[in-house]
């Protein structure tokens, strides 16, 4: 395996990171103070029952024959005056120009604003308009990081200029992209982030921020300068690789039906029955009549697995993994845990919970990994046919997306409707220097605007809808899989429990009375 | 059975599962007035730090009293409430958001107690 280039591009962040390292006693995650209530017990109940009786009514139903079929429903949007606006290059360029001005904001905010995290707009911007909000707009509506994207679009401003002066031949330097760095340089990126969410005590502090943000500006336009724009955000630039994940459940895609056109084009794109689908390069340069938006049923673009690499499975277990440590770590478990770590790791001082966080974030990384592991070798068993373990591993991770973004859904709902307030006031004050730009500056954030009983609904639904799609995926794969649909049908049952298992872990930790761990 | 039947058939499951949840969750008493009281003495709360439970609508009165000079604040609703050593004091609100809040010394950044609201 590429183990060497894992390890070297992991070590390589983390060791740019410690070096930065400042933090406060203070253990956080991400930001924002959260007043949720957990789960009573009906709720958390009525959910476990009802996703274990949809399971069984699901498998009951496709026991008998479902046929494995690759087309769906789409009804295209880009058409007509409307939707020729809206695909069009002043609108492209306006939300780019949006993504250029938060990346920006948060620069400055971040190196001169306060430091106190709720007056400054960089905090609030990354930890919930960014990491929640962009989260819920990918999976729910459609991939408009691909648009939002500073990097990209502040590269593409570089390209452009380039060209002017007539530098093109000599930069950038467009060095083919070794194969076998895959998309591990995105994988090690997004493991980073995910640390710095959950266990980083800095988390929330402005200039520390800002500078995290400087250092991956400066790794990822290194990237694209050496190996080409498009080829690096598509394989190593982590939040490329995960709001494109989410976006594969979103019922969105943009898509070009000319096969030519497909081939062309320079990345490896796809092509389904002549028509390639969510491969933006090719959407850009395609000529209009060949190219359209459409909309699709949810988590459709989950069902293409056949080209998932090693690397991007160990992508979705990691986003599976930290989208779960987050509200594990205010379980009275994970608090005992801590508690006994303590006397361990006292020498690191005010890092110790630092140091925790991290053993506690690695520890679910490896057991999500290994969990799946082990139960592929389960399926695979079921079946009664032979495959290789990897190949099937593969294949099947995606169908677990759903219960991993229900679950991200859930948890932060109420959060993105409280936090996401701050939004208001601090465009009046983005650096907390005492402005009224907008007289928003004195909007005091309403707690009524969500009701926990309409949390409760809302994340039971999510999480039980979330399972349904999960199992229904895994079955369609199951079909295309294995050779016979008897085959597919038993292999099920190992990936059901699997399922239902993590659905619960899921419930659990919504239900579980929260602790402080401060 | 075709993939649309399925989801039918799902989506009524979850439509009669939801009428019994939310016909089980309604139904709770009128508003009531609660008293709670904090004791912040040599550093901490007596008792421990305690969890007071009241439903949406109420009213809130907490009594505070301290050995030495303490802002308490309430999160969440963000009032505040400075006092004396050797004071007392009562802070008073309409619990009219569901939720979960700390309440804790300014000074310290102490938990002292948690305030839960249930809808």
């Amino acid at each position: 395996m590429n183990m060497r280039w894992q390890y070297a591009a992991a070590g390589l962040s983390l060791a740019i990171t410690f070096l930065i390292a400042m933090s406060s006693p203070v253990a956080a995650h991400g930001f924002g103070e959260r007043y949720d209530l957990p789960f009573p017990l009906p709720y958390y109940l009525g959910g476990a029952g009802l996703v274990v009786a949809l399971s069984f009514v699901i498998m009951g139903m496709t026991a008998r024959q479902w046929e494995p079929d690759d087309e769906y429903p789409a009804i295209a949007i880009s058409r007509g005056f409307v939707g020729s606006i809206m695909s069009g290059t002043v609108m492209t360029w306006s939300v780019r120009l949006i993504g250029i001005f938060a990346f920006v904001l948060v620069l400055i905010a971040g190196f001169y604003g306060t430091p106190v995290s709720d007056r400054n707009i960089s905090v609030v911007i990354i930890w919930v308009v960014f990491w929640v909000g962009l989260a819920y707009c990918s999976a729910l509506i459609g991939n408009i990081w691909v648009l939002l994207n500073p990097w990209d679009s502040i590269f593409r401003i570089f390209e452009a200029v380039v060209r002017l002066v007539d530098l093109g031949r000599v930069i950038p330097l467009n060095r083919p992209y070794p194969d076998r760095l895959s998309y591990w340089p995105a994988f090690a990126l997004f493991l980073v982030f995910a640390w710095i969410e959950s266990s980083f005590s800095g988390s929330s502090t402005p200039t520390t921020l800002a500078t995290f943000v400087a250092i991956y500006s400066f790794v990822t336009f290194s990237g694209m300068f050496v190996f080409g724009r498009q080829v690096w955000l598509r394989q190593a630039e982590a939040f490329t690789a995960f709001f494109s994940l989410l976006a594969r459940f979103s019922p969105t895609e943009v898509a070009v039906t000319d096969r030519t056109v497909c081939e062309t084009c320079s990345s490896d794109c796809e092509i389904h029955q002549d028509v390639c689908v969510d491969c933006y390069e090719c959407y850009e340069i395609a000529p209009r009549e060949t190219r359209n938006l459409y909309i699709r049923p949810y988590a459709t673009g989950l069902r293409t697995v056949e080209r998932i690499s090693t690397s991007q499975m160990a992508m979705v277990l990691t986003v599976l993994a930290t989208v779960s440590f987050d509200g594990f770590t205010a379980t009275s478990e994970w608090v005992g845990f801590f508690d006994r770590l303590l006397p361990i790791f006292d020498s690191f001082g005010s890092h110790t919970g630092t140091v925790i966080h991290s053993i506690g974030l690695a520890a679910m990384v490896g057991v999500f990994v290994s969990v799946y592991i082990v139960l592929v070798q389960f399926v695979i068993m079921a079946s009664g046919e032979e495959l290789p373990a990897e190949s099937v591993a593969r294949k099947f991770v995606l169908s677990l997306v759903p219960i991993a973004l229900a679950y991200h859904l859930a948890h932060f709902f109420s959060f993105l409707l409280i936090q996401g307030q701050l939004v208001i006031p601090l465009l009046s004050d983005p650096l907390g220097h005492g402005w009224d730009l907008f007289g928003t500056a004195d909007y005091v954030i309403e707690l009524t605007i969500v009701n926990a009983r309409a949390t409760w609904l809302i994340s039971v639904a999510a999480i039980v809808i979330g399972h349904i799609f999960a199992v229904y995926l895994a079955h369609m794969t199951a079909l295309k899989t294995f050779t016979s649909n008897k085959a597919a049908l038993h292999s099920q049952y190992p990936m059901l429990i699997l399922m239902v298992g993590y659905t619960m872990v899921g419930l659990w930790i919504l239900a579980q009375p929260i602790v402080n761990t401060e | 059975m075709s993939m649309p039947l399925v989801f039918e058939k799902t989506i009524s499951t979850l439509a009669i599962a939801f009428t019994f949840l939310i016909l089980a969750a309604c139904g709770s008493e009128g508003p009531t007035d609660r008293n709670f009281s904090i004791d912040f003495a040599n550093g901490g709360p007596v008792g421990g730090v305690e969890r007071f439970t009241a439903n949406q609508g109420d009213t809130i009165v907490i009594d505070l009293s301290t050995d030495e000079a303490a802002t308490f604040h309430i999160h969440g609703y963000d009032i505040e409430f400075a006092v004396e050593a050797g004071d007392k004091a009562s802070m008073e609100l309409l619990a009219d958001a569901t939720g979960r809040f700390a309440i804790e010394i300014e000074e310290s950044h102490q938990h002292v107690a948690f305030l839960e609201i249930r809808p």
